[in-house]
């Protein structure tokens, strides 16, 4: 029996708990659009996903968007083929969505193992550059083909017929589903073995291979993992936009997973949850009073911290006392 | 047109092209290999050099052969600039640059590619900024044969070879090169030995950022026009001609640039074959990442660097 009391006495599962909850809320009041919702689950969601490789295991991996793209554009040819199934996908609220969306990150899933078994071996710089040269080997790849697979595809973009477009209700349970399994996966993951096998990776990998730690397997799982989760996100997304085009591998993406990281936290799960919230909301105002400047102003944030809090947010606020004691035997 | 023809023209495009990629990449094999410096901002110099050039021709009718200079000097003033704001903290001692140092800078200059693209994309409004139709001499392209070559192509070609033959002679013969190349060796005996390291590695950026931001000429003799997400193109393959070439060497990444694209003309033709016209372009660039990974995994030293 899990002793209930004992889990509310740690912050990042109440966070989770919180995060979850008031999604929920929101939704049924309408206090949000369901656009608005869906699209901060997204953000999160992503930086979460990302967490497990980049975070855990230190592997920053900056062609991640790939998988959105891979995972977007399966789920939108699933559907585009089987009219049947983007007959179903209204159905049943959202669940059918879920399903293909697993189907989707599963490719992903796929296509990270099999990159990940040599590209793995690399370390630090050269692996973040050889995902960045698979993002965009992805890219070309689907650029020259998917117009010869069907020609009535404009360039390389599939635009969802209108059978196949589903409520945002039910893109919302499905997206929400999907959100809570990251979340958990990131919480159950960095309490087990495991992610303490990641982390003594990131901290240093020949040690921690000496000490017994399978680093190799740890690694290719954490990688597929992250894979699929994100995949799972981008088909969803893709769904919700009525379309994929190539812009799903723009590096844009990988920029906006890395900075919720950065400004968070790297190693933690607090860390990309909170700080993604913040590089939402930040990103949603700026976008609204300076639609030029937000991101030179987000960049300029991610670089003063860098240089002065490498640990985040989360790493300053763990720094500091309060009564003498350290916050961070308070948090933890 | 026969297929011997096709290829030949395929081919002679992709070297003249490759000149420029060489050219791009010498930059940032000095600022990677030297202080373990992971440019990701590399793209967007290379912009500034592009922008300055195209600015002065349009604006103030300066001439490019002139113009450049100023890309030159725009790009130290980059590199200066960089340097303190953003490297000093991170890499400006002795000790040696271990990974977890390596990717803070892989991470800084992430954040400084991010705001110099979107301030590319606030002052051009992301719309095509260019030499329009500017070329050295009376004519714009030279026929040889049944090909037609751009004279832009060939000064590019010319200016690239030129300009890496000098920085290559700075760092091999000078004072000041061969102390880049200590530090690039072992910092902390280059320190015993009355170096300067911190120095050095300001001096390297300077000129890195620099040279990256004069090969911005020679790219936009290439393309004529540049938008912002140019930057995406370059720069990726940048990376992947410094890693075939070797990290730290200049005359390896020059001819690893022509090497990527003379690959990537004969690819062209095969896969406009297998595939169609159409499809040719983007998997003949697609060849180049596959080289990229394949170079990580049999020959991470890459063809002319030393054994890591």
């Amino acid at each position: 029996m899990v002793n209930v009391k004992e889990y509310l006495e740690r912050p990042t599962f109440v966070l989770i708990i919180l995060v979850l909850v008031a999604i929920a809320l929101a939704k049924l009041l309408r206090l949000e659009t369901t656009d608005y919702l869906i699209t901060i689950m997204f953000f999160i969601g992503i930086a979460m996903s990302l967490n497990l490789i980049m975070g855990f295991a230190g592997y920053v991996s900056f062609g991640h968007t790939v998988f959105l793209g891979i995972s977007g554009y399966i789920f939108a040819l699933i559907v585009y083929y089987n009219v049947w199934l983007a007959e179903m996908l209204d159905t049943l609220f959202g669940i059918p969505i879920f399903l293909v969306a697993i189907v989707a990150g599963g490719v992903s899933a796929l296509v990270a193992f099999l990159v990940g078994v040599p590209v793995l071996k690399l370390r630090g710089a050269f692996f973040a550059i050889a995902t960045i040269g698979l993002d965009f080997a992805a890219l070309y790849i689907v650029k020259a083909f998917i117009p010869i697979i069907n020609p009535e595809f404009f360039g390389a973009q599939i635009i969802l017929p209108a059978y196949a477009l589903a409520y945002k209700n039910n893109v919302f349970v499905a997206m929400y589903i999907t959100f809570a399994l990251v979340l958990i996966t990131n919480y159950v993951v960095r309490r087990s073995r495991f992610g303490m096998g990641l982390l003594a990776i990131s901290e240093d990998e020949d040690a921690a291979e000496a000490l017994g730690v399978p680093t190799r397997k740890y690694k290719l799982l954490a990688f597929a993992l992250s894979a699929f989760f994100t995949g799972m996100l981008g088909a969803i997304f893709g769904l919700n936009a009525g379309g994929v085009d190539e812009n799903l591998f723009n590096l844009a993406h990988t920029i906006d997973m890395i900075v919720m990281i950065v400004i968070g936290g790297i190693g933690t799960v607090m860390g990309p949850l909170v700080g993604s919230i913040i590089y939402f909301i930040l990103y949603d105002t700026l976008l609204v009073t300076y639609p030029e400047f937000n991101l030179v102003i987000l960049g300029s944030i991610v670089a003063v911290l860098v240089l002065f809090a490498p640990r985040g947010i989360i790493g300053i606020i763990r720094g500091k006392t309060i009564r003498g004691k350290r916050l961070r035997d308070i948090i933890e | 047109m026969t297929l011997m023809t096709e290829l030949l023209i395929n081919v002679t495009n992709g070297l003249l092209w490759g000149t420029v990629l060489g050219a791009v990449s010498v930059g940032l094999t000095l600022i990677w290999g030297v202080m373990k410096v992971v440019n990701l901002a590399h793209g967007e110099s290379i912009l500034l050099g592009s922008y300055i050039v195209s600015v002065l021709l349009l604006f103030m009718g300066v001439d490019p052969m002139v113009g450049m200079f100023v890309a030159l000097g725009s790009g130290l003033l980059l590199g200066l600039t960089i340097y303190w704001l953003n490297l000093h903290k991170i890499i400006g001692h002795v000790d040696v640059i271990n990974l977890r140092i390596e990717m803070s800078t892989l991470l800084e200059m992430f954040a400084v590619s991010i705001i110099l693209y979107n301030l590319y994309s606030f002052f051009t409004r992301s719309e095509p900024f260019g030499i329009g139709i500017w070329h050295l001499g009376p004519t714009s392209y030279i026929n040889i044969g049944y090909m037609s070559v751009q004279v832009n192509h060939i000064t590019a070609a010319a200016l690239s070879l030129g300009a890496t033959f000098i920085i290559y002679q700075f760092i091999a013969k000078t004072p000041t090169g061969k102390a880049i190349r200590a530090v690039m060796q072992d910092s902390q005996a280059a320190a015993l030995v009355g170096i300067d390291p911190v120095k050095i590695k300001m001096l390297t950026t300077v000129i890195s950022i620099g040279f990256t931001a004069f090969s911005g000429f020679l790219v936009i003799l290439y393309e004529s026009a540049v938008v912002p997400s140019i930057a995406y193109k370059y720069a990726p393959l940048a990376f992947t001609i410094v890693v075939l070439g070797g990290l730290g060497s200049i005359m390896g990444s020059y001819i690893a640039g022509i090497i990527i694209g003379g690959i990537y003309g004969v690819s062209k033709v095969i896969f406009s074959l297998l595939v169609g016209k159409n499809a040719s372009d983007p998997l003949a660039l697609t060849t180049a990442f596959v080289i990229l990974v394949l170079t990580l995994l049999f020959k991470p030293e890459g063809l002319f660097g030393r054994k890591r």
